[in-house]
C-alpha cells in the first residue's frame, strides 16, 4: 500500500501534459519507422500499416489529452471546492444547511453515520499492521536503486555464483533496505531462494543457473 | 452432455487439480487480504506456475484464486478501512463502521455468504449464456472476428474509468508492443532492433509479471513513509448463525446484487468494481429500512449484501465474452486468455465444439471454487489479524524473487528478465501518471488478432472495405461497438458519481459527528 498522494489540480495538469507530450513524441517516432517498412504493396497491406496507424492514434490521443486535461482541471477544482465547502459547513455547525442534493443524486446512497456508533478512537486493537515500509527523502531513491541494481546484479552474477546464493543476496538486500531486522532479511532471503530453487529445479524441471555450487 | 460432464468431472477430480485449487485458494485469500495487492497481481504471479500445469489445473488455479481474492479484499476494508482490491471500495465505509460497533465479524460473514451466492449466480449465468453467444460466434468469419476484437479494444478503454484518453494511450502502447517480432503477412521483423531473440515477439507473461508484480514492488520501495495501521479486534467465533440470519433477512438484496453483478460483469470491460458501485448505489437508494435507533447497522449489512454479491457475480460473468468470443472481460480474463493460448486452447466458439471437456471442467471449477470459498472464507475471518501482520518488507522480497524466476522460466533466458524489468518501470511510471494498465494488457492480447483478421479480410476482398460493414453479423457487432462506446461515459459517470457522492457525504458526516462530539 502506498500513501495516496493527492496532487493539486495544477500538478495533475502538468503530469497530463507530460504524458501527452510523451505520447505525441512516441507517435512521431513510430510513424516514420512504420513508413520505412513496406506498408502497402500491390494493394496488399504490409507490416508497416499497423505501426503507422498506432503512431497516428498516439499523436491524436496525446493532443486530445492535452486539450481535455485543461478542461478537466477546471472541473476538478470545482469538485474540490464543493467538498471543502461541505466539510466547512458541517464543521461550522450541525444545524447549518449542507448543500442540497438534487432528487436524482446518489448522495442519498452514501454511508449514513448514526449517533449510536462507537467512535473510532474507542476501537479495541490487538496488533499493528506493518505498512510502514516507506521512507523519507533520499532513502526512497536509494531503495529503488537497490531493487533495480539488485536485479542487474542477479542477471550478471547468477551464472557465476549460482541461483541459490545470488537470489538469497538479492532478496536479503531488498528486505533489509525496507528496514526489516537483519535476521528477518537473511531468513527470508535464504528460505525464498531455497524454496524457489526446490520448486523450479526439482518440481517444475526448469534449469536454473548452478554457478560454482554443483551437485544438486 | 452427461458423458461430457463425466469426463470433465474426472479432469477436475484429479489429485493434482485438487491440490492446485487448494494452494491457489490460499494464495488468493492472502494476497486479496493485503491492501494494495490486487487480484491481477496475484494472477500475474500465478502465471509462471500455470505454465507447467495441464490446461485444466492451470485454469482452475486462476479462477479459484480470483474468486478468493475478491472476497478477501473485504477483510482490510472491515479492519483497516482500506479496500484490499478495488472491488471492495464501494462498501469499505460500511464494513469499517460495523467493525467499530463490534460487528466486524458479522459484516465480513455477510459479505462472504453474499459473495458465495453472487459467485454461484454468476457461474450459472456463465453456464447458460456463454453457449448461446458461442453458437452465434460459430458463424463468424474474419470480418466478425475483427469487429469482436475491436469490441474488446473498445472495452479496454472503457475499463479505464474516468481516464478514457489515457486508456487510449495505454491501449496504443499495448498494441505497439504486440507488433514487436515477425509480422503476420510477410514475416518482416518489426521493432526488433536487430536482436534475433526479439523475432518471437515480446512475451506476454514477462510483460504481465513486470506490469503488475515488479511495478508494485517499485512503488512500495519508493513510497513515502506511511503510518502503521492498528488492527482492531474481531470476534471470530460464533458468527456463522447470525450471518445466515442476516443473509436470510436480506435475501432480496443478495438477489438483486447478483443480477446487477451478473449483467454488468458480462459487459466487456465493465468489471467487478463498477458492478459493486452500481449495486451499492442501487441497494442504498432503494433501502426500505426506516432510519431510526440502531437501524444504521442494519442498513450497512443490507448494503454489503447487495454490493458484495455483485462483485463476485461480476467476476464469474466476466468470463462470458471471454469464452464465447475470446475477448477478455477484464485484466484477469486477459491473463487467462494468455495462459489458454500458451496451452493451445483458443478461447472462443471452438471451445464449445471441440473442447467441451475443458469447457465443462471450467464450469465445474467455477461452482467448486465458490463453494470452497465458504469454509475457507470463514477460516480467513478467524485468522485475518494474523494475515494482515505479514511484514510487507518480506512480501516485497518474495514478489521480486518469484517475478525473476517466473520470467526466467519462460524461455530459460535473460531476455524475458530484461523485458520484465522494462515493463516494471513502465507500469510504475504509468501508475504515477494515472494511466491505467488494463488496456496495455488487452492491447498485447488482442493486437495480433485485430491485425491478422484485418489483413485476412482485406486480402480476401481486395480492399473492398464495404464487406466490413454490410455483413449482417458484422452489423450487429458494429452496433455493439457503438453501444460500448456510448455506454462508457454512462458507466464511468454512474461509477464516478456514486463514488464522489459517497466521499462528499462522508465528509459531511464526519464534520457533523465531530461537531456533535465537540
Amino acid at each position: 500500500m502506498t500513501a495516496t498522494e493527492t496532487p493539486g489540480p495544477t500538478a495533475a495538469v502538468r503530469g497530463n501534459l507530460v504524458i501527452a507530450a510523451a505520447s505525441v513524441v512516441a507517435g512521431a517516432v513510430v510513424i516514420p519507422y512504420g513508413a520505412s517498412m513496406p506498408y502497402i504493396r500491390e494493394g496488399i497491406p504490409g507490416p508497416g500499416l499497423f505501426p503507422m496507424m498506432i503512431g497516428g492514434l498516439l499523436v491524436l490521443f496525446g493532443v486530445l489529452l492535452a486539450l481535455t486535461s485543461m478542461l478537466g482541471a477546471r472541473r476538478a477544482r470545482r469538485d474540490h471546492a464543493e467538498l471543502a465547502a461541505a466539510t466547512a459547513a458541517a464543521g461550522a455547525g450541525a444545524g447549518s444547511a449542507a448543500p442540497e442534493d438534487g432528487p436524482l443524486s446518489m448522495a442519498s446512497a452514501s454511508v449514513p453515520d448514526s449517533g449510536g456508533d462507537t467512535p473510532e478512537d474507542e476501537l479495541e486493537t490487538v496488533a499493528v499492521m506493518d505498512t510502514d515500509i516507506g521512507s523519507d527523502g533520499a532513502r526512497r531513491w536509494i531503495n529503488g536503486a537497490i531493487l533495480m541494481g539488485g536485479i542487474v546484479f542477479y542477471v550478471l552474477f547468477a551464472q557465476i555464483l549460482g541461483f541459490p546464493l545470488t537470489m538469497a543476496i538479492l532478496v536479503t538486500a531488498i528486505v533489509w533496505s525496507l528496514r526489516a531486522k537483519w535476521w528477518v532479511a537473511v531468513t527470508t532471503g535464504v528460505l525464498a531462494s531455497l524454496g524457489l530453487w526446490a520448486m523450479f529445479e526439482l518440481g517444475l524441471m526448469v534449469q536454473l543457473p548452478d554457478g560454482f555450487i554443483q551437485g544438486f | 452432455m452427461i458423458e461430457n460432464f463425466g469426463s470433465a468431472l474426472e479432469l477436475v477430480a484429479d489429485p493434482t487439480t485438487i491440490l492446485v485449487v487448494l494452494l491457489a485458494a490460499l494464495f488468493g485469500l492472502v494476497i486479496g487480504s493485503l491492501p494494495g495487492m490486487t487480484a491481477t497481481l496475484a494472477a500475474a504471479l500465478l502465471v509462471p506456475f500455470t505454465f507447467f500445469l495441464d490446461p485444466v489445473p492451470a485454469i482452475a488455479a486462476i479462477i479459484t484464486m480470483s474468486a478468493m481474492a475478491i472476497f478477501a479484499g473485504d477483510v482490510p476494508s472491515a479492519l483497516l478501512r482500506i479496500p484490499g482490491t478495488p472491488s471492495s471500495a464501494a462498501y469499505t465505509e460500511d464494513a469499517f463502521a460495523l467493525t467499530r460497533n463490534g460487528k466486524g465479524a458479522l459484516g465480513l460473514g455477510v459479505s462472504l455468504v453474499a459473495s458465495v451466492f453472487g459467485g454461484l449466480f454468476g457461474s450459472i449465468m456463465l453456464i447458460f449464456v456463454s453457449p448461446i453467444l458461442g453458437e452465434f460466434a460459430l458463424r463468424f468469419t474474419s470480418y466478425e472476428y475483427f469487429w469482436v476484437a475491436v469490441l474488446g479494444l473498445t472495452a479496454a478503454v472503457i475499463v479505464s474509468k474516468g481516464a478514457q484518453l489515457k486508456g487510449g494511450i495505454a491501449l496504443m502502447v499495448g498494441l505497439l508492443v504486440s507488433t514487436v517480432g515477425l509480422d503476420v503477412t510477410l514475416g518482416f521483423p518489426r521493432f526488433t532492433f536487430g536482436d534475433e531473440q526479439l523475432y518471437r515477439g515480446v512475451d506476454f507473461i514477462a510483460a504481465m509479471i513486470g506490469l503488475f508484480g515488479l511495478s508494485e514492488v517499485l512503488r512500495a520501495v519508493t513510497a513515502k513513509r506511511g503510518e502503521s495501521m492498528p488492527i482492531p479486534r474481531i470476534e471470530g467465533a460464533g458468527t456463522i448463525r447470525p450471518t445466515f440470519r442476516a443473509i436470510w433477512r436480506n435475501k432480496a438484496r443478495v438477489g438483486s446484487g447478483s443480477v446487477i453483478g451478473g449483467v454488468v460483469g458480462a459487459l466487456p470491460g465493465a468489471g467487478a468494481d463498477i458492478a459493486a458501485w452500481i449495486a451499492y448505489a442501487f441497494t442504498r437508494s432503494t433501502s426500505r429500512i426506516r432510519p431510526g435507533k440502531n437501524s444504521a447497522d442494519d442498513q450497512r449489512v443490507e448494503a454489503i449484501s447487495g454490493a458484495s454479491s455483485a462483485n463476485n457475480a461480476g467476476i464469474a460473468s466476466a468470463y462470458v465474452p471471454t469464452l464465447a468470443f475470446g475477448i477478455p472481460g477484464d485484466t484477469i480474463t486477459a491473463i487467462l486468455i494468455g495462459v489458454l493460448l500458451v496451452k493451445g486452447i483458443t478461447p472462443g466458439p471452438d471451445l464449445f465444439l471441440y473442447q467441451t471437456d475443458t469447457l465443462y471442467a471450467l464450469y465445474i471449477i467455477f461452482i467448486v471454487a465458490n463453494l470452497l470459498l465458504l469454509p475457507l472464507g470463514f477460516l480467513l475471518i478467524r485468522v485475518s489479524g494474523f494475515v494482515l501482520r505479514i511484514p510487507r518488507s518480506v512480501l516485497m522480497g518474495l514478489i521480486v524473487a518469484i517475478s525473476i524466476c517466473g520470467a526466467f522460466a519462460i524461455n530459460n533466458g535473460y531476455l524475458e528478465v530484461g523485458l520484465m524489468v522494462l515493463f516494471g518501470v513502465i507500469g510504475y511510471l504509468f501508475e504515477k501518471g494515472g494511466i491505467p494498465l488494463a488496456p496495455v494488457v488487452l492491447g498485447i492480447v488482442l493486437g495480433p488478432i485485430v491485425e491478422r483478421t484485418f489483413m485476412q479480410s482485406v486480402i480476401k476482398t481486395d480492399w473492398n472495405l464495404a464487406e466490413f460493414f454490410t455483413r449482417p453479423i458484422s452489423a450487429v457487432l458494429i452496433v455493439l461497438v457503438i453501444l460500448a462506446i456510448a455506454s462508457s461515459p454512462l458507466m464511468s459517470w454512474l461509477g464516478r458519481r456514486a463514488e464522489r457522492a459517497t466521499a462528499l457525504q462522508a465528509a459531511k458526516d464526519r464534520g457533523s459527528a465531530a461537531d456533535a462530539a465537540g
